[in-house]
């Protein structure tokens, strides 16, 4: 199987701590990847990488083919690959269509931002109701709505999500993560970044669990959900963290 | 007294020309918050270019205004990429110092080539004037503040209707957001600069013949230029709108109200800022002094 | 690291003894090159302590401008000598800083340097409306039976730019030095650490305000005429901070070295391209811009860089890496 997205030995981090130390995993082409752990252990960092925010000090990402790492942020999301960010970050001040406008900024996405608009639409209604509104007046939920539906708009062929659930009401968590199901099967690739495991695994195909920059478990959703592994990263992980902190000591792929 | 709707047409005219004035520095700060102290120059430049092709061909200053833009945007966008973007991420103390720099390095040319005598760009509008009952308003003026206008309306349909607008107001609001959007950064950075440069420019070609052109007028174009958008909330574009015609009300009172008020009224931007500092001290618009 | 400053207060020493002893040499243009090196030496370090504490200062021109009033004031109205006006000049321009820093609060970057810039600029139309004071735009002459010789004035203003290299000294090794960097690197830090950003930085401008008045004061005797556009020419303000720039921010012997390198670099471009208006000014802008994208740590940077790497000794770490540290 060739993975659309492979990261390999990947290393980074911001000045003189260093967050990931030598990550490896992949996502297929349609796959829906949960990427676990509590925090602090580089899920974040990982995601701001993989979209050009975070810059790598080591290691290799291919995305279709290509060196990810030698796109600048621009291009990558040209590319087709799109993050919608941890904490939502839509733009307060702007309505929600031109949010969603915004998504479509790149070339590529702009020829079928008609389309895209109404599937989002479709997908979300309450985005529809409140299209003429600003962004930063809406709920959580509805924000999250609309970075999810803005990340859309850029006609991905990946999206990147980085904690959905946070800071959501567990109604709301079922709501987003409906959505997040839909959007799966229309063939669009998704890496998921939850602390919600539940959540993710309801969603996910397969996932990893990562303490202290790497990789500690892999699997697929049955097993993750009985995997010690899992516990562990979450309950244990302070104990998980000094273990690996040694550097340089990649887990094979 | 019946010099009241003299001096309420008089300061909607000087407030159509501050906002002008100032809108290409609130923009520029707005997106790449790095504040150009060599924003007067860009005015100077712009009055100069209307002067000296005014002198050299006769044309008006209003024909050259849209070559002048051109060339500012791009000389702005070049100057962005050379000089500023290396200290997007220096600290203030060197972003202050170098645009600070450039603004002396520019005003020192136009002395050199220009030498320090006061020039004039003199169109048939400039002397004209018409009166409207009681009110005498001259046609520069009127021309000036109809061209300014003009501009900025043209400037806030650009930010909210095209997709380079709506880019650029995305970027002034949630910066690692719009990178995430497949906005080019630098790209944006360089065009809302270059645009800020072209809008000076535009205040300079306006200004040209309606007093005297010198290489020091940026200076003093600058001092006021900060007092409106301190007074706006630095960064907001509708505040510096509410700023320029504040500043404006306010000069034009002093020098019909207080006795040798004209040289007074130049002291008012000067005065706004400390009142402001001292009476709002987070600014008007709250986001202003965050840092 | 012991050794080298040391080193450098020694040859401090030295160079304050030559300064000194040189205004004994009766040559009227090399004293006149001391004379205004000595001032500029006043301005820069008075710049400089602004600068250390993250205030970018674009109006020192408003210091120099009250202190050279209030010495020519002083002077023909109260027949104050040098020594007494010169004094009142440094308490007028303390006050002056300390009512900057109350009223720009806790602001700093962009807005203390707009409100600067003002400042300079709205004393300046002050003194031009206020003729009855200043003499307006037709200026004021200090009496000329007060003025001492231009000998004595040279030493007093060596005197005056050793004392205020002395000045920053005490305040680099002071707490004060360790509050201003951590305001510089980060204000909320500073606080945690349990300085006080607003009392230390009141103390700071205060200080540095004085110094430049005191530098306008003396300049003022020494020139005999003042209008409002000579007290409050902008040119101060640019010398004030380019000097430091080009010498080394943040550093005691940077303003030094840089005000040498300026007044050399001033008299060099009037000989070798005469007087042209506008010459002098834009090589300053000039000096200003490549400084800052090619030479941020100015010419001790450049000296400083070249020891390191013949040693090839990492810098001692800094005091403040704690509160680097804390950041979260």
């Amino acid at each position: 199987m060739s993975a659309l997205l492979q990261v390999s030995g990947l290393h980074a981090g911001y000045g003189d701590s260093e967050v990931l130390q030598g990550l490896d995993f992949d996502v297929g082409a349609g796959e829906v990847v949960c990427l676990l752990g509590a925090n602090g252990v580089g899920k974040t960092t990982t995601m701001g990488v993989l979209s050009g925010l975070v810059p790598a000090s080591e290691g290799r990402v291919r995305y279709d083919g290509a060196d990810l790492l030698a796109l600048p942020s621009h291009e990558r999301v040209k590319a087709g690959l799109a993050l919608s960010p941890e904490g939502r970050k839509v733009f307060p001040n702007l309505t929600v269509e031109e949010n969603l406008y915004l998504g479509s900024f790149n070339r590529n996405a702009r020829a079928h931002r008609a389309r895209k608009l109404d599937e989002v639409y479709a997908l979300f209604p309450r985005l529809a109701e409140r299209r003429t509104q600003s962004a930063g007046l809406m709920s959580g939920g509805e924000q999250q709505m609309l970075a999810l539906g803005r990340a859309l708009m850029s006609n991905p062929r990946m999206l990147l999500l980085d904690e959905p659930s946070l800071g959501l009401a567990p109604l709301v968590v079922q709501a987003v993560f409906g959505a997040i199901r839909t959007i799966a099967a229309t063939n669009i690739s998704i890496l998921l970044v939850e602390q919600n495991t539940h959540a993710a695994l309801s969603v996910a195909g397969r996932g990893y669990v990562m303490a202290a920059g790497r990789i500690v478990y892999s699997g697929d959703a049955a097993a993750l959900r009985q995997s010690p592994e899992l516990r562990d990263a979450f309950i244990g992980g302070k104990s998980a963290r000094d273990k690996s902190a040694r550097k340089g000591e990649a887990l094979d792929a | 007294m019946d010099f009241i709707p003299q001096l309420i047409v008089d300061a909607l005219l000087l407030g159509g020309i501050y906002t002008l004035m100032v809108i290409g520095l609130a923009l520029s700060f707005g997106v790449t918050r790095v504040i150009n102290f060599a924003h007067g120059e860009a005015v100077m430049l712009g009055a100069y270019g209307a002067f000296t092709i005014f002198a050299a061909l006769g044309v008006d200053p209003l024909l050259a205004m849209p070559v002048l833009m051109v060339a500012g945007c791009l000389l702005g966008m070049l100057l962005f990429r050379v000089a500023i973007a290396p200290v997007l991420k220096a600290p203030h103390v060197n972003q202050i110092l170098l645009t600070f720099g450039i603004g002396l390095v520019l005003q020192n040319i136009a002395l050199v080539v220009w030498s320090a005598d006061e020039r004039s760009v003199v169109p048939a509008y400039a002397y004209s004037s018409f009166e409207f009952g009681d009110v005498v308003v001259s046609g520069g003026r009127l021309i000036g503040f109809g061209v300014a206008l003009a501009l900025v309306l043209a400037l806030f349909f650009w930010l909210k209707r095209t997709e380079f607008g709506r880019a650029t107001r995305a970027l002034a609001e949630q910066h690692e957001a719009a990178v995430l959007m497949g906005i080019n950064v630098n790209q944006m950075y360089a065009l809302a600069f270059g645009l800020s440069v072209a809008l000076g420019v535009a205040t300079g070609v306006i200004l040209s013949f309606l007093g005297a052109v010198s290489p020091f007028m940026g200076f003093h174009i600058l001092v006021k230029g900060f007092a409106i958008i301190v007074l706006g909330g630095l960064g907001s574009i509708v505040g510096a709108v509410m700023g320029a015609f504040l500043l404006a009300f306010a000069e034009t009172a002093v020098s019909y109200y207080v006795p040798n008020g004209t040289g007074w009224a130049e002291a008012v931007a000067f005065l706004t800022l400390f009142l402001v500092l001292v009476l709002r001290p987070r600014g008007i618009i709250g986001q202003a002094v965050a840092d | 690291m012991i050794r080298s400053s040391h080193f450098m207060v020694g040859l401090g020493l030295v160079a304050a003894a030559l300064l000194v002893a040189s205004s004994f040499w009766d040559e009227p243009q090399i004293n006149n090159w001391l004379f205004r090196i000595s001032t500029l030496v006043i301005l820069a370090t008075s710049w400089n302590l602004m600068a250390n504490a993250g205030l970018v200062s674009l109006g020192h021109s408003a210091f120099w401008g009250v202190g050279s009033y209030t010495a020519v004031l002083a002077a023909n109205g109260l027949g104050g000598s040098v020594v007494v006006t010169f004094a009142l000049a440094l308490l007028m321009g303390a006050a002056m800083g300390a009512l900057l820093a109350l009223v720009t609060g806790t602001l700093k970057g962009i807005f203390f340097a707009i409100v600067t810039l003002a400042l300079s600029e709205g004393l300046r139309i002050c003194a031009l409306m206020l003729p009855e004071v200043t003499g307006g735009a037709v200026g004021l002459f200090l009496k000329q039976e007060l003025r001492p010789s231009q000998h004595t004035l040279y030493l007093f203003a060596a005197l005056a730019a050793v004392g205020s290299v002395v000045v920053a000294t005490v305040v680099a090794g002071s707490k004060l030095q360790f509050a201003s960097r951590a305001m510089r690197d980060n204000e909320a830090a500073a606080q945690m650490l349990g300085i006080a950003p607003r009392r230390q930085r009141l103390i700071v401008v205060a200080i540095s305000g004085a110094m430049a008045s005191g530098a306008g004061a003396i300049n003022a005797w020494y020139g005999g005429y003042l209008d409002p556009d000579v007290a409050f020419t902008l040119h101060n303000t640019i010398l004030s901070q380019i000097a430091p720039i080009l010498g080394g921010i943040h550093t005691i012997a940077g303003p030094v070295i840089g005000a040498v390198a300026i007044v050399a670099l001033s008299e060099g471009t009037r000989i070798w391209l005469g007087t042209m208006e506008g010459i002098s000014q834009l090589t300053f802008g000039l000096i200003l811009v490549v400084c800052i994208l090619f030479l941020p740590k100015g010419l001790i940077g450049l000296i400083q860089g070249r020891a390191g790497r013949r040693t090839a000794r990492p810098a001692p770490p800094l005091p403040l890496a704690s509160v680097r540290g804390a950041k979260p």
